[in-house]
């Protein structure tokens, strides 16, 4: 879990930082699954064994922030994407 | 519309929603710390019900605004992102929230529903914060209205420009922030239970009136009510029938 949960947070602040608006929604739904795979890590490790989960939860929790900060135009307003494309 | 840090154009909208799930998640921590339960419980489930909220408020909006989709350009990767990109219904994700709230009982052995009552308040907040995102960029706006409160955009994507409008989304938002602290007035001091019954009957009235003083056009509608008003007015009649039931013992809302 931990492994994955790293792995999705990693992804999801490269296509939050870096696909200039093209992948950030993309990057948005793999950094929430990151980070419910971080938390299934945590629960799951032993104690004192935590790192890698948290590791991956903290990358995910970046990574989802970078994504919507940057590329969710609208929520509550339909019509919104219409008025931009 | 948005500002600049560096070479990143942080938009409006998008800074207010992060705003928004920052400080909920911060009062959600502490709150579920103050009642003495797992922080790691309360991560997975606010992740699943935001997944699930991005998810329901995406299908809703595609719904209800199916008739401005083209469906010739399905295949334009352009296309698909600006209609992912822009565009969701509230209702729809309070449904799918509430869905994945279930999934997590089921999938994960998380006992979800008592964490309902302790997050509540979350939801309001991140909705209030939304609101004024939708408030800065001009979104959502409302009905012309001149008076010493109306709002008038210079230079909104959204909104049409120096016409004054009636504020609905700082209303929204005004009201969603008193929701905000009647709810935590009345679990926390008065420690009472049904708090989701209660917010439904705080939000949904006034989310009915509100339609009324919308103005933007691309909002599914039936017969003389929007889509949300139909959803605002079912909500209303399940909250009323259930609060008239004499709750069992040990439930939570």
């Amino acid at each position: 879990m931990g492994v994955a949960a790293l792995v999705l947070g990693i992804v999801s602040i490269v296509l939050g930082a870096f696909s200039a608006g093209a992948l950030g929604w993309i990057g948005g739904i793999v950094g929430i699954v990151g980070i419910i795979l971080g938390a299934l890590g945590r629960k799951s490790a032993e104690v004192g064994k935590t790192g890698l989960a948290t590791a991956g939860l903290v990358c995910s929790i970046i990574g989802t922030v970078l994504s919507i900060i940057l590329y969710i135009a609208c929520i509550g307003c339909a019509g919104a994407g219409i008025a931009l494309s | 519309m948005g500002f600049q840090i560096g070479s990143f154009l942080i938009p409006y909208y998008g800074f207010f929603i992060v705003l928004g799930i920052l400080v909920a998640s911060t009062l959600g921590v502490l709150r579920v710390k103050a009642f003495h339960r797992d922080v790691n419980d309360f991560i997975l489930i606010a992740a699943m019900v935001g997944l699930g909220g991005i998810v329901g408020a995406k299908v809703l909006y595609l719904l209800v605004s199916w008739r401005s989709i083209d469906l010739t350009r399905l295949t334009d990767s352009a296309y698909i992102n600006s209609l992912m990109q822009g565009g969701f219904v509230f209702y729809g994700g309070l449904v799918g929230g509430v869905l994945c709230l279930f999934l997590c009982n089921k999938w994960f052995h998380v006992d979800a529903v008592s964490y309902i009552e302790i997050c509540l308040p979350c939801v309001p907040l991140v909705h209030g914060f939304g609101r004024l995102g939708c408030a800065a960029v001009g979104c959502c706006y409302g009905v012309p209205f001149s008076s010493a409160f109306s709002v008038t955009y210079q230079n909104s994507l959204f909104a049409p420009n120096n016409i004054p409008l009636f504020p609905v989304q700082l209303t929204e938002a005004v009201w969603n922030f008193v929701i905000v602290l009647i709810l935590l007035w009345y679990l926390d001091v008065l420690k009472r239970r049904r708090g989701l019954l209660l917010y439904i009957l705080l939000y949904a009235p006034m989310r009915f009136l509100l339609e009324f003083f919308r103005y933007d056009a691309e909002r599914g509608a039936i017969g003389f009510f929007s889509v949300s008003q139909w959803i605002s007015l079912l909500l209303i009649l399940l909250a009323a029938a259930m609060l008239v039931r004499k709750p069992r013992s040990g439930t939570s809302s």
